[in-house]
C-alpha cells in the first residue's frame, strides 16, 4: 500500500506539475531581436547596404552574356539597328522575327525577355522602404538622409518612367504594402503616371541635399540631381509623342484608352519637353558636365560612351557597371569565332545611317567594287562614329597593330581563300559585327563596360527634337544637332530642312549617335513608326575576286513581323492571370 | 520542471558499454524467478515424469509465438517460440494442458501419451479479444470503431529487407510505398497513409511513433517489433490532432511474458541482385550510332569514325583505342552479401519482465573492389539493442524502461557512380589498363571510375531511445481509474565525413616512340595519386524530450462498458537542425477520449484533441480536433442470428467515422507567423574602379494568420466473416477534404514586390478511395492454408490552390487536376518527310527536320507552344497498391508467399538517362529503336526521335507524352519456404525449437518499363537499384 500511495502521489503531482506550465510559455516564439527592419535603420551602416541594393537591377543597360536581355541580344537587334545570330534558336529576338513572341517571351523571363516586370516593383519597395524610414537612422547626418531620399525619389522616377515607356500607365504603389487588403491597385491611367513620374523628379530637383555629381568617384553608378533633371526632359520628350499625345490610341482599347494614350493631343507638352531638355543642359553644364569634345574627332564618341569620369567623359549623367573583369567574349556583339555570340550584329540599314565626314552618302544600290587590296573602300569617309561602332571587313582590329585587320569576306571561287572571319565559317553570319564597347579591348582578355544610361548628348537630341516640334525648325534645333555632331567631326546640319525633314533628321540622327544603347525601339515606338520594324533589314555580301578587289552586293536578309498592338509590353500572362483585376494591354 | 527529467544526462553519450551494462544487467537481476514472491510453492521440481514438445498454429496454419501453455493445477508454464513451438515438462499423461492466447479460444488438451503434440488454436468465438494499439491505448479489436490495421511483427521478419519501412509493404491496405533506392544504408521506402491529401505529397507523410513518442523507425531491428498499426481515419488520429491529418503509424516493441527465460536466436545469409539494371549500347554500337548522329546534323563533315576504326570496335582488337565497356559488369559484382543476427533473451514472472535483444546488420555494395588504399563499396552496419522490462511492483502499481538504441556506419562511394555511368560512353575508354585509370582523349572519354578513386563518404549514426513509466491503479478511490505518467529521452548523433583526394589518371596516345614511323601507344599520366584529405566533418545532433500524463478509467456495468482518457504530453526537440537552431521545436497536447459500448454490440467513441504548434501565433496556436465514431455488430443481434445463421454469416460489424483533424508541417518551416531576418545579398557595383557592395535584402513578411491545415475525414466499413470465420471480407471507404492547405500565395500582385511568407492557408484538396481485404483459411486434411489479399485505391484533386489560373487554356492550370499530375506535350509521332512538316503547325517557332518529334496542337491555334501543354499521365506516386498473399503448412513445412503491386503511377524519363552521347551521355540499348532516314521499315516502328549531338535545341526532349511510361508493377515480394526440426534431434543439441528457412524478396517484377526498376522514379539520375534478395537463416529458441 505503501508503494501505491507513493506512486499515487508521483502520479498526481507529476500530472499537476505538467497541466500547471504554462502552455504559452512552453511553446516558444523567437525572441524579437533577429535582425529586421528596425535593426536595419538602427545604423546608418545598414541602411546603406538597403541603398546599395536598390540599384541590383540597374546594371542591365548594355546586353551582354553576364547579364542579358533578349536571349543574349541587345534590344537593338530588333529595330533596325541591327540583328541577332538567325541560327540559334533560342535567341528571343528570332520569336520577333517571326511574330510569334509572347508575354512569357517578353516581360517575364530575366534572361529571355526585353523587361522583367517584376524587378521594377522589387526596387520601387526597396525605394519607398528606405525613403520612409532613412528618418530612423540615428547616426547620419541630415545632409546624408536628405541625399538618400533624394536618391529614392530619382529611382521612383527612373523605374515608372521605365515602365510608363513599356506598358503606358501601371499602378502606382505609394508605400511599401505588407496588409494583404492594400494589395489589390489598378492600373493608373497613364497621365496619372507621368505626372507622379515628373512630380518625383521635381521632388528630387527641389532636394538640396541631392548632389548634382556624385562627390566622389566611389559613388560613380548612383543616381544624381543631373540624372533627375535628364529623366523629366526624357519623360516628356515621351509624354509629347504621337504615342502617348493623342486622342486616338494606336489602337482602340474602349473604356481603358486612358491606360494607353492621354486621350487628347496636346501640343504644349513638346513646349514642356524643350523647356526640360534646356534646363537639364544648363543645369549640368553650370555643375561639371559637358559634352566631351577635347579628345578629337575620332574618339571624343568613344570617350562620351565608353569611358569613366576620370579618363575624360565629362557627359554620363547615369552609368552602370554589370560586371568586373568580364571575359571580353561575353560582349554579345562579337563573332562567334572571336569568342562572342553574334548575338547584336549591325545591319546594312544601319549603316546606310551614317554620312560620311563631307555630308554625302554612299551609294548602296549598286554593287560597290573596291579597288585591289582596299577593301575598306566603301567605308573610309564615313562618320567617325560609324567606325567606333562597327567593325566591318578589313577594319583594323587591334589598332595598335596594323597587320591584324577583319576579313569577312568569301572567295569568288576555290582559287580564292575565305576570310578567317567570313561568312562561311557560319559564325558572324552577317557582313558586320558591333564595336562599341571594345574599342581598346580588342586584344586584351578582359573587360569591364560602363553602361551608359544616360548621356549629356542626349539632352541636345531631346532639345533639337522637342523644339523642331513645338517651334518649328528654328536656330535652336539645328544648334543642338550641330553640338553633337561637330564634335565627331561631322558638318553641322543643313539649315534649309524643314520641320519634317528635320524630323527625320533628328530620328537618324538619335540612332547613330545612340546606337546600342537601347533608345532605338523605344524611339520607332514612341514616334508611332512601327512599319520601320517590318524591315526589310538588309545585309551586304563581301566577295574577294581574283584581282584581289572586293565586291559589295547589298542583299535583303529577311522581313520582319511587326503587329500594331506591339506598340506596348503586354503585362506577363501570369500576372494578369493572377485574377486581381491587371487590365492587360490590348491585342495581347 | 523540465529540468527534473533531464534525469539521464549521460545519454547524450550513448556508448555501447552502457548497453553491455544494461544487458548484463537485465540478465542478471531477473533470471527467472528471482523476483517471484508467491511463496507457497510446491516442490514440482521433483515431480516431473514427462516432457511434451509440440507446436502451436492458427487457423491459418500460420506459428503462433508467445502463446502460454500451462499444466493445469501447477504452477509450469511455458510459452511458444516464434515457429509456435514450445517444450513443457508435466506430471504425467494425465496431466491437461492449457493453452491460452488472445483473440483465440482457450484450448485444454489432456496429455495422455502423446509426447508430441501439433494444436491448432481457433479464434474465440468473438475473434475479436485480440488487442489492437491504438492512439495512447490499446483496444480489444472487437471495440474498435476507428480505421486501424495491423501488422504483427512475425510478418515483418519475413522479409529479408534491411529496413523496416521496407518490410510492411504490401502487408496493410490503406497504405501506399514507394521504395526509390536499394542503397545500403539509404533504402527508406516512402509510405503515404491513404495517398496524398495535401497540395504536396512531401508535406504528406504520415506521423510516425514508436513506444508512444514520436520516432523515426526506419531503422528499428524487425525482430524486436511486436507490432506496426496504421491510422488511417480521424477518428483514430483525432488524439494526434494538429499532427493527425496525414495518418500515424505506430510501433510497438516486444515486451517479455512470464515464463522462463527464453533465448531467441536468429540469423540469416543473404545474396542481393539488383532486379533490374539499364542497359547500354555496346561500344561498336555506340560508335556507329554516334556516326550516325555526326552525320544526322551535318552530313558534309568528316566522320568521326571510318570503317576500319568502327570494325576496330566491332572485333576488339584494340581494346584500348578501341574500347567497348560495360560499365555496369565492369563495375558491379554479379551479388553482394548482406546477413542479419539477433539474440534476444525474454520472460519473466508475475513480478518482472523482460525482453532483450541484441541485432545486427550487414549489407555490402554491389561495387568491385578498385581501390587499394580503402573501400570503394558501399557498406552498412547496424547494431541494435533495446531492453524492455515490466515491473509489478505492486498488484496496482506497474512501472516500465524501454530502451532501445541503434548504432550503424555507412560509406559510400564519394559522387555517385551512376551519375558517372550515365555520363560515361562505352567506347570512351576500356576503364583499368594495366592498373591505370585510362581516359582518350576523345569527346566524351569520361571514365565512370573517377568516382572510386576520388574519394568516399562515411556516415556514423547513433540514437537512444528511453521510455520510463509509471501506471497506477486508483481502483481505492474508485474501481477503474487509474493514472499514468511517461518520460521519454532520446538522444541522436549522426557524423558524416567526405574523403577526398586527387588520383593520378592516364590519358592513351599514340606517339611514334622509337622513331619507326609507325605510331606506338603510350600512357601519359596526369595528376597524382594524393593522399586523403582530412576529411570534411559534419555533424547533426538532435535531444528529445517527452512528457505524458494520463487518467484512465475503464469500467462495467452490466452489459454497459464505459471507458474514458484525460492525457497531456509535451514535447521539445533540441538542436533540430531546422530555422531557429537556438530554440527547441515544441509540441503541447491535450487529449480526451470517451467509450462506451452496450454488451460490444452497440459502440461509440468520442475523440478530441487539443494541440499546440509552435508554428503558429498565440491565438491560433491551439486547435480542438474532435471525431466521433460508432459501431453495430449486426451478428450480435439475435435476430440477424436466427436470420442467417452462424454458417453463412459469421459476423459482421459496421463502423462509421467522422471527424477533424489537422497538420502544422510545411517543410521544415517553423513559426509562420514570424517576420524572417534581413539577409545579406543583393547589392551593385559602384566606383570609377568599380567595386561591387553588398546589399541587405528584406526578409520575408510574416503571416498573423496562419494556422493548421484542417482535415475533415470520413470513413465507412464493414468487416464480415463468413462461413464459420473462414471467409473474411473488409471493406473501407474513405472520403477526405483538406482546407486551409498550408502553401505559398501565387497570385499575389508583382506590384507588391515583398517577400511574402510561404505558409498561407489558402489551398484546399479532396482525397477518396477505398480498401478492400479479402481472406481465406481452410484446411486440407492435416495440412491449412490461407489466402488474403488487400486492395487500396486513394485518389486526390485539388479543389483549389492559389495559382494564377489560365482561363484561356484551362488544361495547364493544376486546380482540378490531382497533385504531382505531370503536364506536357502530346507526342503524336515523328516528322518522316519536309512535306510532313510543313503541312504541320509550327512548333515552338523552330526549325524541324525529318525524325523530329510532332506534338498536337492542343489549343488549334495553328503553332504548338507552351500552351500546348496538358496532364499527361499518372503521378509519379501510386495511387494503387495492393498484396496478395497466401501459405499452406505441411508436416514440418511452412510455405508463404507475398505478392505487391502499384498502379496508376507514371515516370518521367530524365534527360539524364535520354541524351545519347551528350555531355549526360552514354546511350541505352533502347535508342537503336530510333527513327533514321535508312530504315527499312520506314520508321513504322521509331520509338526515339532522330539522333543528334546537338542538344542546343531540346524540342525532342521536351517533357511529353513521349517520355512519360506507365511504371505501375506486380512483384513478388516475398516468399518463404520453413521446416521444422524433430523434437528428438532438438534434445540433443539443448534447443526447444529450431527451424531453417529459405525466403526471397523481390524475386520476379512483372512492369511494362522493361529498362529500369519501376520504383526508380528519379530516373534521371538514376539511383542505386532495387534489390533482389536470397535469404537463407536458422532461428534456434533454448
Amino acid at each position: 500500500m505503501k508503494i501505491n500511495i507513493f506512486s499515487s502521489l508521483a502520479i498526481l503531482s507529476v500530472a499537476f506539475l505538467l497541466g500547471s506550465t504554462s502552455c504559452r510559455k512552453y511553446l516558444e516564439m523567437p525572441a524579437q531581436t533577429s535582425f529586421n527592419e528596425d535593426s536595419v535603420f538602427a545604423r546608418y551602416q545598414n541602411a546603406e547596404r538597403l541603398l546599395f541594393d536598390l540599384y541590383q537591377f540597374q546594371g542591365r543597360a548594355l546586353a551582354t552574356a553576364l547579364n542579358s536581355k533578349m536571349g543574349l541580344s541587345s534590344v537593338s537587334t530588333i529595330t533596325d539597328e541591327a540583328i541577332c545570330f538567325t541560327a540559334q534558336n533560342g535567341y528571343t529576338s528570332n520569336n520577333v522575327y517571326a511574330g510569334s513572341v509572347n508575354s512569357t517571351w517578353f516581360t517575364v523571363n530575366g534572361t529571355n525577355g526585353e523587361d522583367v516586370y517584376d524587378n521594377h516593383w522589387k526596387t520601387i519597395r526597396k525605394a519607398l522602404i528606405l525613403k520612409d524610414n532613412i528618418d530612423r537612422v540615428p547616426d547620419a547626418p541630415a545632409d546624408v538622409k536628405g541625399r538618400i531620399k533624394g536618391e529614392c525619389a530619382a529611382m521612383l522616377a527612373l523605374e515608372y518612367f521605365e515602365m510608363f515607356k513599356r506598358y503606358g500607365g501601371v499602378p502606382i504603389v505609394k508605400k511599401a504594402l505588407n496588409d494583404a487588403e492594400d494589395f489589390i491597385i489598378p492600373r493608373a491611367p497613364l497621365d496619372s503616371v507621368y505626372r507622379h513620374i515628373i512630380s518625383l523628379c521635381d521632388e528630387a530637383i527641389a532636394n538640396p541635399n541631392f548632389p548634382a555629381k556624385v562627390p566622389d568617384e566611389k559613388e560613380f553608378g548612383r543616381l544624381t540631381k543631373a540624372f533627375a533633371y535628364g529623366l523629366k526632359a526624357r519623360t516628356m520628350l515621351y509624354a509629347a509623342s504621337p504615342l502617348f499625345n493623342t486622342d486616338k490610341a494606336y489602337q482602340d482599347f474602349g473604356a481603358n484608352n486612358k491606360l494607353i494614350c492621354f486621350m487628347k493631343y496636346d501640343r504644349n507638352l513638346w513646349a514642356d519637353a524643350a523647356k526640360a531638355a534646356r534646363e537639364a543642359i544648363t543645369y549640368c553644364e553650370q555643375n561639371g558636365y559637358g559634352i566631351v569634345k577635347s579628345f578629337g574627332p575620332t574618339k571624343n564618341y568613344k570617350v562620351a560612351c565608353e569611358d569613366i569620369p576620370k579618363a575624360g567623359n565629362t557627359e554620363v549623367m547615369f552609368g552602370t557597371f554589370q560586371g568586373i573583369n568580364q571575359s571580353r567574349n561575353y560582349w554579345t556583339g562579337r563573332g562567334t569565332n572571336m569568342g562572342g555570340f553574334a548575338a547584336t550584329e549591325p545591319t546594312q540599314n544601319h549603316v546606310e545611317k551614317y554620312q560620311n565626314t563631307d555630308g554625302t552618302t554612299v551609294n548602296w544600290n549598286t554593287t560597290i567594287t573596291t579597288p585591289a587590296n582596299d577593301p575598306t573602300f566603301p567605308y573610309k569617309k564615313l562618320d567617325p562614329r560609324f567606325h567606333l561602332s562597327v567593325a566591318y571587313n578589313g577594319c583594323l582590329w587591334v589598332t595598335t597593330n596594323p597587320t591584324y585587320s577583319l576579313e569577312i569576306y568569301d572567295g569568288v571561287d576555290a582559287s580564292v581563300a575565305n576570310g578567317r572571319n567570313g561568312p562561311i565559317s557560319a559564325r558572324t553570319q552577317f557582313a558586320y559585327f558591333a564595336r562599341k564597347w571594345l574599342n581598346g579591348f580588342e586584344s586584351t582578355g578582359v573587360w569591364t563596360p560602363m553602361s551608359p544610361y544616360m548621356r549629356l548628348a542626349e539632352m541636345y537630341l531631346i532639345l533639337a527634337e522637342a523644339s523642331n516640334e513645338a517651334n518649328g525648325p528654328r536656330e535652336e534645333a539645328f544648334a543642338a544637332l550641330d553640338v553633337i555632331r561637330t564634335r565627331s567631326g561631322m558638318p553641322t546640319v543643313s539649315r534649309s530642312l524643314d520641320q519634317n525633314g528635320l524630323r527625320k533628321f533628328i530620328e537618324n540622327e538619335r540612332s547613330i549617335e545612340l546606337y546600342l544603347e537601347n533608345h532605338r525601339y523605344f524611339d520607332v515606338k514612341r514616334l508611332l513608326i512601327g512599319d520601320v520594324f517590318k524591315g526589310p533589314i538588309y545585309d551586304v555580301k563581301v566577295v574577294k575576286q581574283k584581282n584581289a578587289t572586293f565586291t559589295y552586293t547589298k542583299y535583303k536578309y529577311h522581313d520582319r513581323a511587326w503587329f500594331v498592338h506591339w506598340y506596348l509590353h503586354p503585362f506577363p500572362y501570369n500576372e494578369v492571370n493572377k485574377g486581381y483585376g491587371l487590365i492587360q494591354n490590348p491585342g495581347w | 520542471m523540465r529540468k527534473k527529467f533531464t534525469f539521464l544526462p549521460f545519454c547524450d553519450l550513448i556508448s555501447m558499454r552502457m548497453m553491455v551494462f544494461l544487458l548484463a544487467f537485465c540478465l542478471q537481476a531477473f533470471p527467472g524467478r528471482a523476483f517471484d514472491d508467491v511463496g507457497s510453492v510446491v516442490d514440482w521440481e521433483t515431480a516431473i515424469r514427462m516432457t511434451i514438445n509440440g507446436r502451436l498454429i492458427n487457423e491459418r496454419g500460420e506459428p503462433l509465438s508467445g502463446c502460454t501453455i500451462s499444466e493445469k493445477g501447477t504452477q509450469r508454464t511455458t510459452q511458444s517460440a516464434v515457429d509456435g513451438s514450445f517444450s513443457i515438462d508435466v506430471a504425467g499423461p494425465a496431466s491437461t494442458l492449457i493453452v491460452s492466447y488472445i483473440g483465440y479460444e482457450t484450448l485444454e488438451v489432456k496429455v495422455g501419451n502423446l509426447s508430441n503434440l501439433n494444436l491448432t488454436l481457433v479464434p474465440s468465438a468473438s475473434n475479436m479479444d485480440q488487442v489492437v494499439v491504438v492512439g495512447y491505448a490499446s483496444q480489444k479489436k472487437a471495440t474498435v470503431t476507428g480505421a486501424i490495421s495491423t501488422v504483427k511483427g512475425a510478418d515483418l521478419i519475413k522479409s529479408p529487407v534491411p529496413n523496416l519501412t521496407s518490410a510492411v509493404v504490401g502487408r496493410v491496405p490503406g497504405l501506399l510505398t514507394q521504395q526509390r533506392s536499394g542503397q545500403p544504408g539509404n533504402d527508406e521506402t516512402t509510405l503515404r497513409i491513404r495517398g496524398i491529401g495535401t497540395l504536396d505529397n512531401s508535406n504528406a507523410a504520415p506521423l510516425v511513433l514508436v513506444d508512444g513518442v514520436e520516432r523515426p523507425f526506419s531503422r528499428i531491428d524487425p525482430s524486436e517489433v511486436e507490432s506496426i498499426s496504421v491510422l488511417k481515419d480521424a477518428a483514430s488520429t483525432a488524439v494526434y490532432g494538429i499532427r493527425g491529418a496525414n495518418g500515424v503509424i505506430l510501433v510497438t516493441t516486444l515486451k517479455g511474458k512470464e515464463g522462463p527465460a527464453k533465448v531467441n536466436y536468429s540469423g540469416n545469409y543473404a545474396l542481393q541482385v539488383p532486379t533490374r539494371l539499364p542497359e547500354f549500347l555496346n561500344g561498336y554500337d555506340f560508335s556507329t550510332l554516334q556516326l550516325e548522329a555526326q552525320l544526322n546534323d551535318n552530313p558534309t563533315v568528316t566522320p568521326m569514325f571510318n570503317k576500319e576504326e568502327l570494325q576496330k570496335f566491332k572485333d576488339g582488337s584494340d581494346p584500348l583505342f578501341y574500347p567497348d565497356i560495360d560499365w555496369l559488369g565492369f563495375m558491379m559484382n554479379d551479388y553482394a552479401p548482406q546477413q542479419q543476427h539477433n539474440v534476444n533473451i525474454s520472460g519473466g514472472t508475475s513480478v518482472a519482465k523482460y525482453f532483450v535483444s541484441l541485432g545486427y546488420l550487414n549489407q555490402e555494395g554491389l561495387w568491385k573492389q578498385f581501390v587499394k588504399e580503402y573501400n570503394n563499396n558501399d557498406l552498412y552496419n547496424r547494431f541494435n539493442f533495446r531492453s524492455n522490462l515490466d515491473l509489478d511492483i505492486s498488484k496496482s502499481t506497474k512501472a516500465n524502461i524501454q530502451l532501445g538504441g541503434v548504432t550503424s556506419n555507412r560509406s559510400s562511394p564519394g559522387g555517385s557512380p551512376f551519375v558517372d555511368i550515365l555520363a560515361a560512353a562505352t567506347n570512351g575508354t576500356p576503364g583499368m589498363w594495366d592498373g591505370k585509370v585510362i581516359t582518350l582523349a576523345r569527346a566524351n572519354g569520361r571514365n565512370a571510375l573517377g568516382t572510386f578513386f576520388d574519394g568516399f563518404d562515411r556516415y556514423s549514426n547513433n540514437i537512444l531511445n528511453l521510455n520510463v513509466g509509471l501506471n497506477q491503479k486508483f481502483d481505492f478511490i474508485t474501481k477503474g481509474l487509474a493514472g499514468r505518467v511517461k518520460g521519454a529521452y532520446d538522444s541522436e548523433y549522426g557524423q558524416s565525413r567526405s574523403f577526398s583526394r586527387s588520383f593520378a589518371r592516364y590519358s592513351a596516345e599514340k606517339i611514334d616512340v622509337n622513331g619507326d614511323g609507325v605510331p606506338d601507344p603510350i600512357l601519359r599520366q596526369s595528376g597524382e595519386d594524393g593522399v586523403l584529405n582530412d576529411p570534411s566533418e559534419s555533424f547533426t545532433r538532435s535531444k528529445r524530450v517527452y512528457l505524458e500524463a494520463a487518467i484512465e478509467y475503464n469500467n462495467t456495468f452490466g452489459k454497459h462498458n464505459v471507458g474514458g482518457l484525460l492525457l497531456y504530453t509535451q514535447r521539445k526537440q533540441f538542436y533540430h537542425g531546422l530555422s531557429y537552431p537556438g530554440i527547441p521545436l515544441g509540441y503541447q497536447d491535450y487529449v480526451s477520449r470517451l467509450t462506451y459500448n452496450y454488451a460490444q454490440k452497440y459502440l461509440i467513441e468520442f475523440n478530441m484533441g487539443r494541440n499546440g504548434s509552435e508554428n503558429f501565433p498565440e491565438n491560433s496556436r491551439f486547435g480542438w480536433f474532435p471525431a466521433v465514431s460508432g459501431g453495430w455488430v449486426v451478428t450480435s443481434e439475435p435476430l440477424v442470428k436466427k436470420l442467417i445463421g452462424d454458417d453463412f454469416l459469421s459476423y459482421l460489424k459496421l463502423r462509421a467515422s467522422y471527424g477533424v483533424v489537422g497538420n502544422d508541417r510545411m517543410g521544415s518551416l517553423r513559426f509562420m507567423y514570424f517576420p524572417s531576418e534581413y539577409l545579406s545579398g543583393g547589392g551593385a557595383i559602384f566606383g570609377e574602379d568599380p567595386v561591387s557592395r553588398a546589399g541587405y535584402v528584406e526578409g520575408k513578411l510574416g503571416n498573423p494568420n496562419v494556422t493548421w491545415e484542417k482535415a475533415v475525414k470520413q470513413n465507412y466499413a464493414a468487416e464480415l466473416r463468413f462461413f464459420k470465420n473462414r471467409l473474411t471480407l473488409n471493406l473501407d471507404y474513405f472520403m477526405e477534404q483538406r482546407s486551409n492547405i498550408l502553401t505559398a500565395r501565387r497570385t499575389v500582385p508583382s506590384h507588391v514586390a515583398a517577400v511574402l511568407q510561404d505558409a498561407y492557408n489558402i489551398g484546399s484538396v479532396e482525397n477518396g478511395g477505398y480498401e478492400i481485404e479479402l481472406g481465406w483459411s481452410d484446411k486440407i486434411g492435416k495440412s491449412n492454408y490461407w489466402v488474403r489479399g488487400n486492395y487500396s485505391f486513394a485518389r486526390n484533386k485539388i479543389l483549389f490552390m492559389d495559382e494564377a489560373y489560365n482561363s484561356q487554356y484551362p488544361l495547364l492550370n493544376q486546380t482540378g487536376q490531382r497533385v504531382g499530375e505531370v503536364f506536357g506535350y502530346t507526342f503524336m509521332g515523328f516528322f518522316n518527310s519536309q512535306d510532313d512538316i510543313n503541312k504541320w503547325p509550327r512548333q515552338f517557332n523552330m526549325n524541324q527536320r525529318p525524325g523530329d518529334v510532332k506534338y498536337a496542337d492542343i489549343t488549334g491555334d495553328g503553332i504548338v507552344d507552351v500552351n500546348d501543354r496538358s496532364p499527361i499521365m499518372n503521378p509519379s506516386f501510386p495511387e494503387i497498391n495492393y498484396g496478395f498473399s497466401g501459405g499452406f503448412s505441411i508436416k514440418k513445412f511452412d510455405f508463404s508467399f507475398l505478392f505487391q503491386g502499384a498502379a496508376n503511377m507514371s515516370m518521367s524519363f530524365g534527360f539524364n538517362a535520354l541524351l545519347p552521347f551528350s555531355a549526360f551521355g552514354s546511350a541505352m540499348g533502347f535508342i537503336k529503336d530510333r527513327w533514321y532516314a535508312a530504315s527499312p521499315d520506314n520508321n513504322a516502328n521509331a520509338k526515339i526521335p532522330r539522333l543528334t549531338l546537338n542538344y542546343a535545341d531540346l524540342t525532342n526532349y521536351y517533357n511529353s507524352s513521349l517520355w512519360i511510361r506507365d511504371a505501375s508493377y506486380l512483384r513478388l515480394r516475398n516468399v518463404q519456404v520453413s521446416y521444422h526440426l524433430d523434437a528428438a534431434f532438438l534434445k540433443k543439441i539443448g534447443a526447444n525449437s529450431m527451424n531453417i528457412f529459405a525466403s526471397g524478396q523481390n524475386l520476379f517484377t512483372w512492369d511494362s518499363l522493361k529498362f529500369i526498376d519501376p520504383e526508380n522514379v528519379a530516373s534521371g539520375s538514376m539511383s542505386y537499384p532495387q534489390l533482389k534478395v536470397f535469404n537463407f537463416g536458422i532461428n534456434l529458441q533454448f
